[in-house]
């Protein structure tokens, strides 16, 4: 499987970073090794979305895994919704944007 | 649709794109009264120790440390007010749904009361207020409760 997998973001969630219809960059293996540290951008598909994947930003890290927040709180349905966010549930890290061109791309 | 729309759907189908969602609406299904509950619990805590903490001495020292006191707890209940209000709004508009009204006719009024009580006691030092929205707030988790068991039957 390539390590690298397109994505289209869809709502408005983690507006401003991301906006709905942009396209990104995940890289599945980033956390093969390292584990997401708090304030990086995560794609991961919570149980409770039954298979849907979700990209959000990590605003937690504990026993039970990590706490997931969209940037943009009254738009967001995140681990106040799903509770935390498991290894195995992980996707990867997002880790740029390849469109749109005209607005600076998302650090790593 | 646009032709940029089309255009978009035929280039994520041809790289197989996946959607990636930052939805506010995804219905996850998860819901839990506690968070509202506890919340209330710490508003009333701040409550109670604020109306009973000793009055300072007159050294400008005890002065101080009793005013960071209370604004410390003032903060605590300020935030918890906010957590509550909140927690109680996406039960509210999120959880509960029309048909719920059948088994709660109350149900709008007491939530609008609930989160109106959630202000106050943002305003006010009031150990009485305090209490009502404790009450209230576990009233809607006892509603929740029942609308759950409802849901299994």
């Amino acid at each position: 499987m390539c390590r690298y997998r397109l994505m289209r973001v869809q709502g408005a969630s983690m507006s401003p970073t991301l906006h709905d219809g942009d396209l990104v960059l995940v890289d599945t293996q980033a956390y093969r090794v390292t584990t997401p540290q708090v304030g990086e951008l995560i794609a991961a598909r919570p149980a409770a979305l039954a298979g849907k994947a979700v990209v959000k930003r990590v605003t937690a890290v504990s026993e039970a895994g990590w706490m997931l927040r969209g940037d943009n709180p009254s738009e967001s349905l995140d681990s106040r919704g799903f509770g935390p966010v498991t290894r195995e549930q992980l996707l990867g890290a997002v880790c740029c944007r390849l469109w749109p061109l005209k607005r600076p791309a998302v650090s790593c | 649709m646009l032709l940029a729309q089309q255009l978009t759907r035929l280039v994520d189908k041809l790289l197989k794109v996946e959607p990636l969602y930052a939805h506010c609406d995804v219905p996850c299904g998860i819901y839990d009264p506690h968070t509202a509950q506890l919340a209330a619990k710490t508003v009333y805590t701040m409550v109670k120790k604020m109306t009973e903490l000793p009055a300072p001495g007159a050294s400008a020292a005890e002065q101080l440390g009793h005013r960071n006191t209370i604004v410390r707890m003032a903060t605590t209940k300020e935030d918890h007010a906010r957590i509550c209000k909140q927690e109680l709004l996406i039960l509210w508009t999120d959880y509960f749904k029309p048909e719920h009204l059948g088994l709660f006719p109350e149900l709008h009024e007491t939530f609008w009361k609930a989160a109106k009580l959630c202000s106050a006691n943002k305003q006010q030092v009031d150990l009485a207020k305090a209490q009502e929205m404790v009450d209230a707030v576990n009233k809607i988790a006892d509603w929740f409760q029942k609308a759950e068991a409802a849901k299994k039957k």
